[in-house]
Parts: structure tokens; sequence; C-alpha cells
């Protein structure tokens, strides 16, 4: 029954998906909007198809190699962050703000400044890749390692457990959730970073090339180019989601619980 | 008899308050007794358990394990109120976990566990997470795990204050079983007279704060009980003199 419910749920997805395309099409087609400025679907098929080895095999895996490499560095800086912060309390009160602050200020404007410290290569891609990704990850993360339930940290202390037992015991485990909602959306906008990068300069890259087809007017090229874009978000986002579905399968049993009952 | 916990003399008041919640409470455990300590709400029941536990230590007084001044904190066996199984961790990992924390591996420590379920009745749920069991089966994985510390003291907050009434009445028989198997020393703390007389062997009554000196009753029933007993005339006059002690302050002698 469940199981129907779902299944029937999944197809209205790919309905609405269907009807929003048809109705663009029709849209497009009749009231005679030039192709640069929306082209109607169909054609930005035939462009993706057409450019197909140049988009996946040149442009695709230079994009995929910068938001990659951005999220691992990303993830890796946010569990030290997190374990400063988690470690003292002064550590918070000076590496919080920033945090925040790093998150206020616009990242285009910054962008060329960090390209010029790091260059037009994949280092100037990575960093802005992090700076994108890495807030929401190291918030959530040290969220999760200091919101633990006080009541399991006396339960091991009067088991005996010293710090880092109760560390690894309880902490990492419940903090586990936050972390994968942070590298959840941290996965989502990663792309968005490594295109800015791109926007600013380069040889290869989805953004580059995107960039370069609006220039010449061609807007079937470059929605072509964005589908795939979009599609690497979706698809590190189910990546992550995957992954924690098979990291914490009692995460997921226990909220389905909770939603039936 | 050998002395296995004696409180003496504490004294203890909540952080910014006035009134002190322990006045001079002193209170004596046999090894291998089932205490049963019985309160209304708010009679700072668990508060005790805690500093017994050694979970809090800025009260004055002195508390005595096993004839010695050695810190209870690591010594004594705390089972919650709320079973604080982790969730992420199935019935044999939650039951491991204290043979983990003193350095078992983890696969001597999971045999250990395996070789207890049944008796314990949980064959079968070894793989299952605490959310997929009953109230009562979370309560038995607690104990296991209380059991699995090693330790000789027992503390049990309202380990059945959440349970069904029929569950509860199964749990109270089982827990006797088991206290008469492994023979630990119990501290068991109820706001139900109903239970505490049912398991215990003595029994303190909180009533008015501060809590100075606890009125004190031996249970004559004998092990294993059943509850058959809750009909009985004497089990009744206790109860409700109990209840009288509760309400009007039982606190002399």
């Amino acid at each position: 029954m469940n199981n129907m419910k779902k299944s029937i749920l999944n197809k209205i997805g790919i309905v609405s998906g269907i009807l929003f395309l048809a109705v663009w099409e029709l849209v497009v087609v009749f009231l005679k909007v030039p192709i640069f400025i929306l082209p109607p679907p169909s054609r930005i098929f035939i462009a993706l198809w057409s450019l197909k080895k140049v988009l996946f095999l040149t442009h695709l895996p230079v994009t995929l190699v910068e938001v990659i490499v951005g999220l691992v560095i990303s993830v890796i800086i946010s569990i030290i962050l997190s374990l400063l912060m988690l470690k003292a309390p002064i550590l918070e009160k000076s590496i919080y703000p920033f945090l925040v602050a790093s998150q206020t200020i616009p990242i285009i404007v910054l962008s060329p400044v960090v390209i010029m410290w790091f260059g037009y290569g994949l280092p100037g891609k990575v960093a802005i890749t992090i700076l994108i990704t890495f807030f929401p990850i190291v918030v959530n993360t040290y969220d999760g390692l200091k919101n633990v339930d006080y009541r399991y940290i006396n339960l091991l202390k009067t088991m005996g457990a010293n710090a880092r037992q109760i560390f690894w015991k309880v902490r990492v485990p419940a903090a586990l959730p936050g972390f994968f909602t942070g590298l959840k959306v941290g996965a989502a906008v990663s792309v968005i970073g490594a295109v800015i990068g791109e926007w600013l300069g380069g040889n290869a890259g989805l953004g580059v090339f995107s960039r370069r087809m609006a220039s010449n007017l061609q807007a079937d090229a470059v929605f072509a180019a964005v589908l795939i874009l979009a599609m690497l978000g979706m698809g590190l986002f189910k990546f992550v989601n995957i992954l924690e579905k098979n990291l914490m399968p009692w995460y997921f049993q226990t909220k389905k619980n909770r939603s039936e009952s | 008899m050998i002395t296995e916990v004696k409180l003496k003399e504490i004294y203890y008041s909540y952080q910014g308050m006035e009134h002190p919640i322990f006045d001079k409470l002193s209170l004596t455990v046999q090894r291998g007794e089932f205490v049963t300590l019985v309160g209304p709400s708010g009679c700072g029941k668990t508060t005790l358990l805690e500093i017994m536990a050694g979970l809090i230590t800025d009260f004055s007084g002195g508390i005595l394990l096993d004839g010695l001044k050695k810190l209870p904190l690591g010594n004594i066996s705390l089972m919650p109120q709320e079973d604080l199984l982790l969730p992420w961790r199935t019935v044999l990992e939650n039951g491991a976990l204290p043979l983990e924390i003193k350095g078992e591996k983890k696969s001597a420590a999971n045999q250990q566990v395996r070789e207890l379920l049944r008796e314990f009745g949980l064959e079968g749920f070894e793989n299952y997470y605490p959310h997929q069991l009953s109230g009562g089966m979370r309560q038995r994985v607690a104990f296991l795990r209380s059991i699995l510390t090693g330790h000789r003291v027992l503390l049990l907050d309202e380990p059945f204050s959440s349970l069904d009434a029929l569950t509860r009445l199964k749990m109270q028989e089982w827990l006797i079983t088991m206290w008469q198997k492994f023979q630990p020393t119990i501290i068991f703390i109820t706001h139900d007279v109903e239970e505490a007389i049912f398991l215990g062997q003595s029994i303190y009554i909180f009533s008015m704060v501060p809590n100075s000196k606890l009125k004190h009753y031996q249970v004559p029933f004998v092990y294993p009980r059943n509850h058959s007993l809750l009909g009985n005339l004497d089990f009744v006059q206790l109860r409700q003199q109990i209840l009288a002690d509760m309400v009007w302050g039982g606190a002399d002698e």
C-alpha cells in the first residue's frame, strides 16, 4: 500500500516535469520567441546531443574535478574547525564570527581576488568552491557535536568512560546526521562555486563553455551546459543521500517510524 | 552482613536555592539487598541517585562504597528513567557498550552479550535498533547493559514508569527473577508505593523537603513474589501506612 503510494508520488514528479517542458515548448513556438532569448527544450536537447563530445569529454571532467576536490577539502577544513571550536569555548568565540562573516561577503565580489591569489587553474576554482561549501558543513557538524544529549554523556561517565570514549561512542555518531545535512547542502551548491571560478577565466569547464556560448548568443548551448550543471549538483546530492542512508540506517528507520505513528 | 553503600549526613541544595533538599541524610544499604526509595515527584529522589552515582559532586557529607571511600563515578551502575539506549547501536551493540568502555575487544564483548540474550528474553533481537523494540524490551536491554557494567550496585530510576500497567507487572516479576539470579545490590526509585513494596526488601520513604531522616520499613514478604500479593491484607495495610507517611510526612522515627 505504502509502496504503491510512493511509486505514484514518484511518477507525479516525472509527469509534472514533462508537462513543464511541454508548456515551455508550446509557449516559445506560439509566441515566436527568438532562440537566442529563450530556446525551446527541443533545441536544448538537440544542442546537447550535437555538442555531447565537447560537453561530456572536455568540459564536464574539468568542472567535476574542481567540485569534488573542493568538497573534499571543504569537509576536511570543516571537521578541523568543528573540533577546534568543540575543544575550547575561547576558540569557538574567536572562530564562529569569522564563519558567519565569510558568508555575508558576496562571494562573487571576492572571487576575482581569490583567483588572483590562487591563479586561473584548478587551485583558484577549488578555493572558491570551498568558500561556498564549507559554511553549511561546519555549522551543522559543530552543532551536532556540541548539542549532544548530556544524559548520554552522564550515562557513559557512570560506566567509567573517558573523554575519548565519550567522543567516539556518543559525540561522533550523534553528530553524523548534522554532518550529512551540511554535506548535502554543500554538495548541492558546490557546482555554483566551481562555475563562478570558471566564469572569471580558464581554458575548460562547463562555466567557461557556457560563458563562451553566451557571448556568441548561442542560448541553446548555454542551456545545455546549465542542464548538465544542474544534473551534476543533483547527482552529488543524491550520492551523499545514498551515503548517509548506508552509514546511518538507524536514523532513517527512526524517522520513518515517527512519521508513521 | 556486609555494608555495600553508606551515605553519611548528606547535605545538598540546588544551585541558587536557599533551602537544602537533603539535610544530613543518612542511608545504609547491605550487599545484595533490594532497596526501594519511594516518594512523590519533586522530592529529590533522582538527585539522590545522581549523588550516589557520582554525577553530582558538590554536596557535603560522605559516601562509602564497599567500606572504602572509593569514588562512585564509574563504580556504580545507573539505569536512568528513559532507557537511554544509544539509537545508533543495535541491541547487541548497546549491551556491549560497558564492556567496550572497559577496554574489551568488540568480538569478545559481543560474545558475552550473546550468551545473556536468551536469559533476558532478547534472543533473536540482537540486530534490532532500539526504536524497533517495545518499551518492556528496551528496559530489558538497559538492564542487561547495567548488569554488564560488572558493578555490584545498580541504581534504577523509575525504570518502569512509562510502561503500560500489564507490562509493568511482568517487568516487576522479571526484575525479581533477575535480581535473584545475578544478586546485585539494587537501589530502586519509584513514586508508586505498590511497586516499592512489591519489589523491595526494605523501603525508605521520602516525604517533605528537606529530607533528613527517612522513614524506613522492612518488607516481610518472601521471594519470589507474584502479584497475588497485591490483595494480601498485610500488603494493603503496609501500603496505607506508607501513603499516610508520604502525605503527612513521617520524617521521624
